[in-house]
């Protein structure tokens, strides 16, 4: 790989450049990940050096996207910088600012939460070493707050950047994440969403991801959790051509609880590499994870997790449950879910499924005078529908509908 | 199958009592015995040429080795699974005969050697319950007899150096041919520097009502067992195979690397069952796999209960239609040990059907891993499978990993997983202690218990020595008795 510890600073010389220079080092000594699954590392989806090339060596982006459009959204990203910020945003208390200009205004919230974690994954560590920008949100504490946010990249535009989400002391947010594209390309992108949910705090963040079938997406979603901490994602994978996504929870708190909602389609050529993990350390802390993915035409897609529950976290529970509906002949299904257990007290479970739609269910509302087409739609839209059930947000099930229908209609 | 009931009158004093008056493992004593000969320490072409010499192979056997020796050196020592920097590879000594002869009446068996598996109640075992045994010591097979009623119908069971001088052709068409010597380090080790090992082939129809059995035993320090056992179920045959194994302990470690191919032919029935018992400074690192043709049915009945580490995966290549295959594994990981365990069922044919049931007991540091791959290849049509995992923690030190990896590339295939890791309730405890059990017979009947869809299936006099085991390993907690 060409990028040198000296390219870095060249490329990125800015108030972050130690600590991009340590993600550097950290991703050149990084093994590649292996999970202990297998006698030889395999990759899902095939990432190349050129990939990682690409992803390092941002060029100007040739489209500005909707940079105009505000009603929709309370927070617009283009291309890594800050579009639109809804004032009502400040009025409550939220602070809204582009990383660049934190590390510029605020070393010391930069140090507390931008520069405070380099990541695991090896390419988490390099998009920690070359991101172009971001943007940084914190939720005061005692505060409630419902953001929707809208971040859209040219799609001939490879590029890495962050996202941080501070959720204060005893708040309780919501936060939409929508990721999509314009324009047409096969950029390489890449982005690390961090997210700290402070002691007693609540956060359910919704991430629905709808890129250009053609860009290659690599996203990296860590959260901590403090002290009875509650953090609820609802993810939803959906475009790309090939894409990585990588929800890993830390729980260090005492009492905190971690759920994910998960579902992923792919159709066509996609690869989707979907992982799901996570990280107990603090005692009696929960992590409750299901995943549901739909893989027709020539898509493959691998569901995969670990619930690591360390020693010290007696007391905890885990539980992984992914499903799969292998809708196609050509398409690929595979399930890596893995238990790492290091104490006693504990209690774990994680469950895989792969099949195609079950007849006996299609059968049954057969009996009930509905023609086979139908019955396959509404066993389809149960069964993709089910993580989301759980989110009281209308327009994400509506989503996952319309979702579940299109990719029937491809089948 | 003789079942156990766990649940009859008396049934958990009587086993407390037996546990109470153990007081060492009954098969770590070790023979003063010398071998004959041997090829001293280390593995290299000289090595391997004068062990195809000493056995008067043929030359392509000797041709096989060698070309087994080269994938063996160039393959890195496996990283993904347990630490091996243990396995002194230069300091073990790959080739022990412990004597000339190979009889078939225990009263030709020297005398020091008969000793050992009396002491193991082997021939008392034979005359009981088997069909036919074959006794092996150190590296070559001392003892084989079959029953003259199966020999009569064409049952071939011997030792497989034996196999290699009276049925050249018939051992070709085998050898090698499931796990072939480029599989993995391991089986490239065993394809150099084999020896002893059964050759079971059950003819056209035949169907054997008693098992088989061979028996390892290793008694050398710094020692290597690399035993090559083959057993083919010919169409519509029955058989079932069984297989034990022991040694003493010692400071240094010894090396078990065995491989193990199983061909069930058509509408054949085979059942291979393995009571691992190592001491605990024994690598043992096999290489089991089975080839099922159509309608025919595997069935792996496994327990690991010794050595220092483990790493067992056996494996079913289901290649008819309708072919169908079982795996039930108990891993014990008692103190300082690494069960990596697990199993393969490879789906290749349309309507094939497999099963796979893993319990595992993680005893003070002990590792038990549940490592497991189920494929189902485009046109295994309708085909099945369930894989199920569950650990059981002892105490606070105890670790549990499970790493199944599932692979489905045939929409019409269902195939669905489970694993669960956990400790002993506090409810189920408080059950039975409120029926008047203490709390360390409570422990032992929920530990018991846990086992016990896979303690059914296991043969009685190994099913006894297995709860033995546990209930030992238990008591040094003071969990038990």
């Amino acid at each position: 790989m060409g990028l040198t510890t000296e390219s870095v600073k060249s490329l990125f010389d800015d108030g972050a450049y130690d600590y991009r220079v340590n993600a550097f080092k950290e991703f050149l000594s990084a093994p590649v990940r292996d999970y202990k699954e297998s006698p030889t590392t395999r990759e899902y989806v095939d990432i190349t050096t050129q990939d990682l090339e690409k992803l390092i060596s941002p060029e100007q982006p040739s489209e500005t996207g909707n940079s105009g459009k505000t009603g929709d959204c309370d927070i617009r990203v283009i291309n890594a910088g800050i579009s639109y910020v809804n004032p009502a945003l400040e009025k409550d208390g939220v602070m809204v600012n582009s990383i660049s200009s934190l590390i510029q205004e605020n070393p010391e919230l930069a140090r507390k939460y931008i520069f405070r974690n380099s990541g695991r994954d090896r390419i988490e560590k390099l998009i920690n070493a070359s991101w172009v920008d971001g943007i940084f949100v914190m939720i005061p504490e005692n505060a409630s707050a419902d953001i929707t946010l809208r971040q859209e990249s040219d799609a001939s535009y490879s590029h890495s950047m962050k996202a941080v989400f501070v959720c204060g002391r005893e708040s309780r947010c919501r936060i939409r994440d929508y990721y999509g594209s314009t324009g047409q390309g096969t950029a390489v992108q890449g982005r690390n969403i961090y997210i700290y949910v402070e002691e007693g705090s609540r956060l359910d963040y919704e991430y629905v991801q709808e890129k250009s079938h053609e860009v290659t997406d690599m996203a990296f979603v860590r959260s901590f959790l403090e002290d009875y901490a509650e953090f609820s994602i609802y993810h939803v994978s959906r475009g790309g051509s090939r894409v990585l996504f990588q929800n890993e929870s830390e729980l260090n708190g005492r009492g905190s609880d971690f759920r994910t909602y998960g579902v992923s389609f792919s159709n066509g050529s996609q690869r989707m590499d979907i992982r799901d993990s996570s990280f107990q350390v603090g005692t009696a802390c929960n992590a409750d994870i299901q995943v549901r993915g739909a893989v027709s035409g020539q898509s493959s897609t691998i569901h995969r997790g670990n619930v690591d529950i360390e020693a010290d976290s007696v007391k905890s529970t885990g539980f992984y449950d992914s499903r799969i509906l292998l809708l196609s002949r050509e398409g690929h299904a595979n399930s890596k879910p893995g238990l790492l257990i290091k104490n006693s007290d504990t209690k774990s479970k994680h469950g895989s499924a792969i099949s195609d739609v079950d007849e006996e269910q299609i059968f049954y509302l057969r009996t009930r005078g509905i023609d086979s087409n139908m019955a396959r739609a509404i066993v389809m839209e149960g069964f993709l529908g089910s993580p989301v059930e759980k989110s009281s947000d209308k327009e994400l099930i509506r989503k996952v509908q319309e979702y579940s229908r299109e990719l029937l209609q491809n089948v | 199958m003789v079942e156990i009931d766990l649940k009859r009158e008396g049934e958990i004093e009587k086993l407390l009592n037996d546990l109470k008056s153990i007081k060492n493992p009954d098969y770590e004593f070790h023979d003063s015995l010398k071998p004959v000969y041997s090829t001293g320490k280390g593995l290299n072409r000289k090595v391997v040429e004068e062990i195809s010499e000493v056995k008067k192979e043929p030359d392509w056997m000797r041709r096989l080795r060698l070309k087994a020796l080269e994938v063996f050196e160039s393959k890195p020592v496996p990283t993904w699974g347990p630490d091996l920097s243990g396995i002194d590879w230069d300091n073990t000594s790959y080739y022990n005969r412990p004597d000339e002869r190979r009889v078939n009446d225990w009263e030709d068996v020297p005398d020091q050697i008969k000793e050992t598996f009396q002491k193991l109640g082997i021939p008392e075992m034979e005359q009981k319950y088997l069909a036919g045994s074959v006794a092996q010591y150190d590296s070559e097979g001392v003892y084989h007899n079959l029953r003259k009623v199966w020999e009569d119908k064409g049952v071939v069971f011997m030792d497989l150096d034996s196999a290699v001088q009276k049925y050249p052709d018939l051992v070709k068409d085998y050898y090698c041919r499931a796990v072939p010597v480029s599989d993995n380090k391991f089986a490239a080790l065993n394809g150099a520097a084999w020896s002893g090992g059964s050759f079971l082939y059950v003819p056209k129809g035949v169907q054997i009502d008693m098992p088989l059995q061979t028996y390892f035993r290793m008694n050398g320090e710094g020692t290597g067992q690399f035993e090559h056992t083959i057993v083919v179920a010919d169409e519509g045959s029955k058989v079932h195979y069984i297989e034990g194994c022991t040694a003493p302990r010692y400071d240094r470690n010894s090396l078990h690397s065995a491989i193990v191919e199983i061909y069930v032919h058509r509408n054949a029935r085979a059942r291979y069952t393995s009571v691992q018992n190592w001491s605990k400074s024994v690598y043992n690192m096999p290489t089991k796999r089975a080839w099922v043709d159509a309608n025919a049915n595997m069935e792996w009945v496994g327990g690991s209960l010794g050595s220092k580490v483990t790493m067992l995966y056996p494996s079913s290549y289901l290649r008819g239609p309708y072919a169908s295959a079982s795996n039930l594994n108990i891993s014990l990981a008692g103190a300082g040990t690494v069960k990596d365990t697990g199993a393969k069922a490879i789906h290749l044919a349309p309507h094939t059907t497999s099963k796979i049931v893993a319990k595992s007991i993680s005893i003070e540091d002990g590792k038990a891993i549940y490592r497991g791959l189920l494929r189902v290849n485009k046109g295994a049509e309708y085909s099945k499978s369930r894989v199920q995992c569950d650990a059981l923690l002892i105490n606070d030190k105890s670790s549990s990993y499970t790493f199944p990896h599932d692979e489905v590339y045939e929409p019409t295939a269902t195939f669905g997983h489970e694993a669960s890791v956990g400790r002993i309730g506090t409810e189920e405890l408080t059950y039975l202690r409120s029926r008047g059990l203490t709390e360390d017979e409570a422990s032992s009947m929920i530990v018991l218990g846990f086992l016990d869809d896979v303690m059914r299936e296991i043969p009685m006099e190994f099913a006894v020595e297995m709860n033995r085991l546990i209930k030992l390993e238990m008591s040094k907690l003071g969990a038990v008795g």
